[in-house]
């Protein structure tokens, strides 16, 4: 591994998974990235779907190894090898007897054997501080995660971490090879807290400090959702009202604190229309946060760090128009155009579920002859039945991939216009994936793009004319087949 | 060369030349193993033969070409769209019925003694057709002739 990705808190698992997205385009750099999510709160309904985002990411491209066969260099996509650490998701509370700030900080203990010091607690902690059940996350107070993940998170002690240190150490035999990059919020709970702490504990322990290898990175989300709370929520909470003032105070800790020197490269985004979550949550299952274009910055920026640019300062984001989100609008410095890459892969999904899946699902032996590209690619290798798991894996990653682009096409400002995304999915409240697909073209998939030649008609001819691959069968000759026939620029 | 006429090439050309090899060798067969009738010269015969053989040949072309046309307007977007193997078996089966009949109205000599002759007529119209199309159908229907996978293999 030379890439590290960590995503702290509920936000910084949304931009793992805008990343996980990004690399199936093919926009991350072939390097493999190691991700580790952090968050008190493991049962989190967003970082549960950056985790299954995540699997499914890995399950496809880890039997397709597309990115490492030297003959390939045309498919992008998959090409990163994406995995998890051995805990997907480390808490800082791996003791779940002890979530509360007091325990984890042994006041009990300190009352009765320094005094002092158990007053001095009481001054920085509020009783409710002190004794609130920390397992749903930090609910918004940045002082209490500050304090419990400088007293956990151990790089020598915690398994997690120990392996994550070796990993990095590893690569730092290989000059500019260790990546570590951290991703979050500024203006809540776990991210507030996590950026600086484990930012600090990286650099210093594992990067070895200033004058040590590697680089470190990180994207700091500025508040882009709000919420309400409907009724009377018992106990601490994040507000969002609170969420411009806690970014203020927190950025003018990174500046006061000298983190731009820590950090080798920091990327700020942020709206300054914040999108109402449907839903408020204190935490849990229920804190699922829909995807929002504003991540796409996060991922873009973890991209641009592993493509190992060197960026000096603080890097933010703006825009034309503050009304809409078009592909112009995101920073790219990379060697090929994001936008060919993501709406490329879209069109690949969105073909492989409307027309190809449904063929190799069904496997039609005795009828092969109407599809020549099953001939061509998968007669000489395993049948179909062989490899039906890779072809449900490759559905069910497609089918994640369309789901997280039609659900940030859902924010109302800025309106995105990246994908037409009407083709795949349909409005009913927020947007799903239609079952089956409308299936009039692919072409439409790309905002203002009216290249016939790339419809699904010339996409079919292309799968049955394309010549064999030499050295690669069957599934995986399929899928760069596909891939190549989505992607290649119109003669 | 784009696609389109890449295939359309292929069958013109194929077809040419397996007509060509086909009319020769169909000549020198009749020339040498089928007796005209009684009364009848044999350049009058096999001239007869001649020209019936060339007519059925525009016959294998025109169904050749009449299966490209259908493949290629027809297209695929989804696969309720592809195979077509019926479409191809209709046109096949039209040529035989079409190679038939011309060969018994323009050759229209006694089958006996003759069966030959006729075979020679109708077989090479459905052979010239086939391999062409087997070959060189438009890509999406590559395999629609029956036996193509094999034969495209091979």
């Amino acid at each position: 591994m030379s890439r590290y990705l960590i995503g702290v808190g509920g936000t910084g698992a949304k931009c793992v998974e805008a990343t996980v997205h990004l690399a199936a385009a093919g926009v991350l750099p072939r390097e493999p990235v190691l991700v580790q999510f952090v968050d008190p709160d493991g049962s989190n309904g967003s970082l549960n779907r950056a985790i299954a985002a995540t699997r499914a990411y890995a399950a496809v491209q880890q039997p397709l190894e597309l990115g490492t066969d030297p003959g390939a260099s045309a498919v992008h996509a998959f090409r990163t090898p994406v995995r998890v650490g051995t805990r997907e998701v480390w808490t800082p509370f791996a003791d779940t007897t002890r979530r509360r700030l007091g325990d984890v900080l042994g006041y009990q203990e300190l009352a009765v054997n320094d005094p002092g010091a158990a007053r001095l607690f009481d001054v920085l902690y509020s009783s409710e501080e002190r004794e609130e059940d920390l397992g749903v996350g930090f609910r918004g107070h940045p002082s209490i995660g500050a304090a419990v993940l400088a007293h956990t998170l151990s790089f020598e002690d915690d398994p997690t971490w120990a392996g994550f240190a070796a990993s990095v150490d590893q690569s730092l035999q290989s000059p500019g090879e260790a990546h570590v990059f951290l991703a979050g919020s500024i203006f809540g709970g776990t991210g507030a807290a996590g950026l600086p702490t484990i930012g600090r504990l990286v650099r210093e322990d594992v990067l070895g400090g200033a004058d040590g290898g590697g680089r470190l990175g990180a994207a700091l989300a500025l508040p882009y959702f709000s919420f309400q709370f409907k009724g009377n929520a018992d106990g601490l909470r994040a507000d969002a009202a609170s969420f411009i003032p806690n970014s203020q105070a927190a950025l003018k800790y990174y500046h006061q604190k000298g983190y731009l020197d820590i950090y080798d490269a920091l990327y700020v985004f942020g709206e300054p229309d914040l999108q109402p979550e449907a839903e408020a949550s204190v935490g849990g299952s229920t804190q699922t946060n829909a995807p929002h274009p504003s991540e796409l910055y996060g991922a873009l920026a973890a991209a641009d760090f592993f493509h190992g640019h060197e960026r000096k300062g603080l890097q933010t984001t703006a825009r034309s128009d503050q009304e809409r989100i078009g592909w112009s609008d995101l920073p790219w410095m990379g060697p090929s155009g994001v936008e060919e890459r993501v709406v490329g892969f879209a069109r690949f999904a969105f073909a492989y579920l409307g027309v190809y899946h449904p063929v190799l699902r069904e496997d039609p032996r005795g009828d092969r002859h109407r599809y020549p590209w099953l001939i061509d690619h998968f007669d000489r290798a395993e049948s179909v039945g062989g490899t039906a798991q890779s072809v449900a894996d490759l559905a069910a990653y497609c089918r994640s991939y369309l789901s997280w682009f039609a659900a940030i096409h859902g924010v109302d400002r800025p309106r995105p216009d990246l994908l037409e995304w009407s083709s795949f999915a349909s409005k009913n409240g927020g947007i799903a994936l239609r079952d089956p697909f409308s299936l009039t073209d692919s072409d439409p998939l790309m905002v203002g793009d009216g290249e016939q030649a790339r419809g699904l008609r010339a996409v079919w001819e292309r799968m049955c004319s394309a010549p064999r691959y030499r050295n690669v069968h069957g599934f995986d000759a399929f899928v760069r087949s596909l891939y190549a026939a989505c992607t290649t620029p119109a003669a | 060369m784009n696609q389109t006429l890449k295939e359309l090439s292929g069958l013109v050309v194929s077809f040419l030349l397996l007509a060509v090899a086909l009319f020769f060798g169909a000549h020198a067969v009749v020339f040498e193993a089928v007796p005209p009738p009684e009364g009848e010269g044999r350049d009058s015969f096999l001239a007869a033969f001649d020209q019936a053989f060339l007519t059925i040949m525009v016959a294998a072309a025109a169904a050749a070409l009449t299966w490209f046309v259908l493949a290629k307007s027809a297209g695929v977007d989804r696969p309720s769209g592809a195979g077509r193997r019926t479409a191809w078996a209709v046109v096949a089966l039209c040529l035989a019925a079409v190679a038939a009949a011309l060969a018994t109205v323009m050759f229209g000599r006694p089958l006996d003694g003759s069966w030959l002759a006729y075979v020679l007529l109708v077989l090479p119209a459905l052979l010239a057709f086939y391999v062409p199309t087997a070959l060189f159908s438009p890509a999406s229907f590559k395999y629609s002739p029956i036996g193509a996978s094999k034969v495209r293999r091979w």
